[in-house]
């Protein structure tokens, strides 16, 4: 029973290392990938053009891959250091360190590009009537993204948008590649003592994890459904 | 839209410009960790070197060495968990100022890092009977011979060709085998033999002489080129010179390379 | 005197010239529709109106005041670009109903929009013209906004009697048929009063059971005498609603006549030959 509570706690705290990347990531990427699309959908063709190759290079090679050249390539290169913190921020001590925030960057740019093309099909989806009718009633463009259009791209996105973010969780687990301390992280720790059921065990805590956003977007998309698009 | 263009450049390029203030200036690794007033030192969790106590603290061999060396430069000492296969991007790139991880001076590694003097090494040894009259490789390998599955000294007896292995669970337990006569031969940690053999309940065993397998020697890692190398060596000489050493590797039951730290 | 002047209307899609030279004249409370082919070029000409396209080359003047000139200097920023569309109202074929809004909030939401810019600048007269402190001012603005608000709220709901919905007030564009969606989009249209409004095939995406809802809601508003530009395929309402009838081909401005010439006594060969097919279809 003490190896059960001493392996809950350990992966407990790492979990919401796990949690909080996910949380981050997804407060910085959700607007950096609507940026992002507008980019991409952008008249300006050099605009247009360097952000399409962005996002096919941020789509195109692996996160891990990504994740070192965050961290190590600018010290590797001798371009700087990030900074090394004693200990992380306030309470947060063990969670929010140099190599958190650095997978924190990786992860937010990546996703952003990967939310881009979404927000982007979502957009292109909306039929030009609906800005035409914006237009015709005097709105300005401003008005009509985010009083007309944002709303019925928001209902059209959710179901790629849940996969991606879903996705995002487990994917928190690369982080423990520059040595974030995530669920994984210690789950693999204990493997090195000979204990195995952790793994499966901090596998039941992403499927409870999901499970719950699942019914969140179920929420979501049942609020939406009082109108078509 | 150029208007947003031009934003975005100035940001990164502001960023950029920040950053080079904070990179680091010289080649001096002294220096740098002098001006940053801490020494990073890289671990993983890996008793007895280095581990996290009850109390939350660093612990072990290395860890309690690599804090003294911090205190000697006078500076603060953090100790990070990296991941192993990393450790030389992890040195190179600067996250990190040392390697001090019961880390294995091999030489494919030498090439890519520099090493300290070697303070400390491992090797699988033979336990035998006092009395047995077991004294060569050769005799052990058609002796039966105890193991721990799964360990260097399982690896040994494969790579040997040992006809009779009995692998049990712990390297105590291999020692309990020729205790008991059930095995004669133990192949175990040189540390963990010193420790035990000879003494108390196992006072009726020996380690036989001359025989060792797969020796490694234990070597702190640095960039290459560092010019800590030439402080910390001195400072682990001085070290071992004062007992002090002598007395970690006694409470954390570690092999010391006497033949380097005393040269 | 016309009201509306369009002169020398030219636009091309790449290649594909569209409008080739344009002239119309409109008088005030006149109902004017356009007839012809697909591809003559009606709708293209109701979208320049309506500032959706912008004319390669020509003119337009809107009681007495030029309103787009391709010769001008400086093109309009979208300030002007957003003021000059509230002179006109559009109604589409395919309703463009805002879905996630109910039917009220659809005719409410843009005149509400606009409270915003009308409260500053009513904010900026009162600093100007009269001597009051910042608390009055902003009591006199909210007061300004609320007063609006209102207003909206019971012009929607007049013009939802008008188009005869206003049982589905609090309905969503979804759960409307054809013909209701398109009376809201009328209602909609003219929520922002606009001088001029232009309906771009308004029963073309219609059931034929549903047309007549939609054709009598805007007879109705010919009685109220509105300046209309109506595109339609429906030759027999054409007829009954039009003062003046414009045939297009090929994008010019074939033959245009009072109702009567039109139908009853076309000259040029191309109105007779499209005429005559409209009658056979109507005759299968």
């Amino acid at each position: 029973m003490g190896e059960f509570l001493q392996v809950t706690s350990q992966l407990l705290e790492g979990f919401s290392t796990s949690v909080m990347l996910f949380i981050l990531t997804l407060i910085i990427a959700l607007p950096l990938g609507l940026i992002i699309s507008f980019c991409t959908i952008s008249k300006f063709a050099p605009l247009r053009i360097f952000f399409k190759v962005i996002v096919w290079i941020l789509r195109g090679t692996p996160l891990m891959l990504q994740i070192f050249v965050i961290f190590y390539l600018p010290g590797l290169l001798n371009l700087f250091v990030w900074p090394t913190m004693d200990t992380g921020w306030a309470w947060f001590d063990r969670t929010i360190t140099t190599r958190f925030i650095a997978a924190l960057v990786a992860f937010s740019i990546n996703y952003a590009a990967y939310f881009s093309e979404i927000y982007r099909g979502g957009i292109e989806s909306i039929s030009k009537g609906q800005f035409e009718a914006g237009q015709v009633l005097g709105m300005t463009k401003t008005q009509i993204f985010f009083k007309v259009v944002l709303l019925q791209v928001i209902k059209r996105i959710i179901p790629p948008m849940s996969n991606e973010i879903i996705t995002l969780i487990k994917d928190t687990a690369l982080a423990n590649f520059i040595s974030v301390l995530d669920i994984l992280y210690w789950a693999k720790d204990f493997m090195l003592d000979g204990l195995i059921w952790p793994l499966f065990y901090a596998g039941a805590f992403y499927l409870v994890f999901v499970g719950l956003l699942t019914i969140i977007f179920n929420r979501v998309e049942k609020k939406l459904s009082y109108f078509r698009v | 839209m150029k208007k947003i263009l031009a934003l975005i450049l100035t940001v990164v390029l502001g960023v950029a410009a920040c950053m080079g203030l904070t990179a680091c200036g010289g080649d001096s690794d002294l220096q740098r960790v002098k001006d940053n007033n801490k020494l990073v030192v890289g671990v993983t969790v890996y008793p007895p070197m280095d581990y996290v106590d009850d109390q939350g603290e660093w612990a072990g061999f290395d860890a309690e060495l690599a804090k003294m060396f911090a205190e000697e430069l006078g500076v603060n000492c953090q100790i990070v968990i990296i991941t192993w296969a990393q450790k030389v991007a992890e040195l190179n790139s600067k996250q990190i100022d040392l390697v001090w991880n019961g880390m294995t001076a091999s030489e494919e590694l030498g090439a890519q890092i520099d090493f300290s003097v070697s303070y400390a090494k491992n090797a699988q040894v033979a336990v035998v009977k006092a009395d047995s009259a077991i004294t060569s490789k050769d005799q052990i390998k058609t002796a039966k011979v105890a193991v721990e599955a799964g360990s260097a000294g399982a690896d040994v007896a494969a790579d040997e060709a040992m006809t009779t292995v009995n692998p049990v669970t712990a390297q105590v337990d291999a020692i309990n085998e020729v205790k008991a006569g059930t095995s004669d031969v133990a192949i175990i940690d040189i540390t963990m033999a010193q420790s035990v053999v000879g003494k108390g309940e196992y006072a009726g065993l020996k380690i036989v002489e001359g025989v060792s397998y797969g020796d490694e020697i234990f070597a702190v890692g640095l960039r290459k080129g560092s010019d800590l190398k030439a402080k910390l060596d001195t400072f682990l000489k001085a070290k071992y010179a004062d007992g002090t050493i002598t007395a970690l590797a006694l409470e954390y039951g570690v092999g010391l390379n006497t033949e380097a730290l005393a040269g | 005197m016309a009201y509306l002047e369009i002169k020398d209307f030219y636009k091309s899609f790449g290649e594909v010239e569209v409008l080739k030279g344009i002239n119309l004249d409109i008088k005030k409370g006149e109902v004017v529709t356009i007839i012809g082919s697909s591809g003559s070029g009606k709708t293209t000409l109701l979208r320049c109106i309506n500032f959706l396209e912008t004319p390669d080359v020509g003119e337009m003047i809107l009681d007495g005041e030029n309103l787009f000139s391709s010769s001008a200097d400086k093109k309009d920023g979208e300030k002007e670009l957003r003021d000059k569309r509230l002179n006109f109202g559009l109604v589409f074929q395919s309703f463009n109903l805002f879905p996630q809004y109910n039917v009220l909030d659809n005719i409410t939401l843009a005149p509400t929009l606009l409270i915003k810019e009308q409260a500053e600048t009513y904010k900026k007269e009162l600093k100007e013209k009269v001597e009051l402190n910042r608390a009055e001012i902003k009591k006199a603005v909210a007061e300004f906004i609320q007063n609006k608000k209102e207003e909206i709220a019971k012009a929607g709901k007049e013009l939802l009697e008008m188009v005869d919905l206003v049982e589905k007030e609090k309905a969503y564009p979804c759960e409307l048929s054809g013909g209701q969606s398109q009376r809201v989009a009328i209602a909609r249209a003219l929520a922002l009063k606009p001088k001029i409004l232009c309906f771009d095939e308004p029963t073309s995406a219609l059931d034929p059971e549903l047309t007549g809802e939609v054709l009598k809601v805007i007879k109705s508003l010919k009685k109220k005498d509105r300046t209309m530009i109506i595109v339609t395929h429906e030759m027999g309402f054409a007829k009954n609603v039009s003062d003046k009838v414009v045939f297009m081909a090929d994008g010019v401005v074939e033959e245009m006549g009072k109702p009567k010439e039109i139908f009853e006594n076309p000259q040029s060969e191309k109105l007779k030959v499209f005429l005559s097919s409209i009658t056979n279809k109507d005759g299968e």
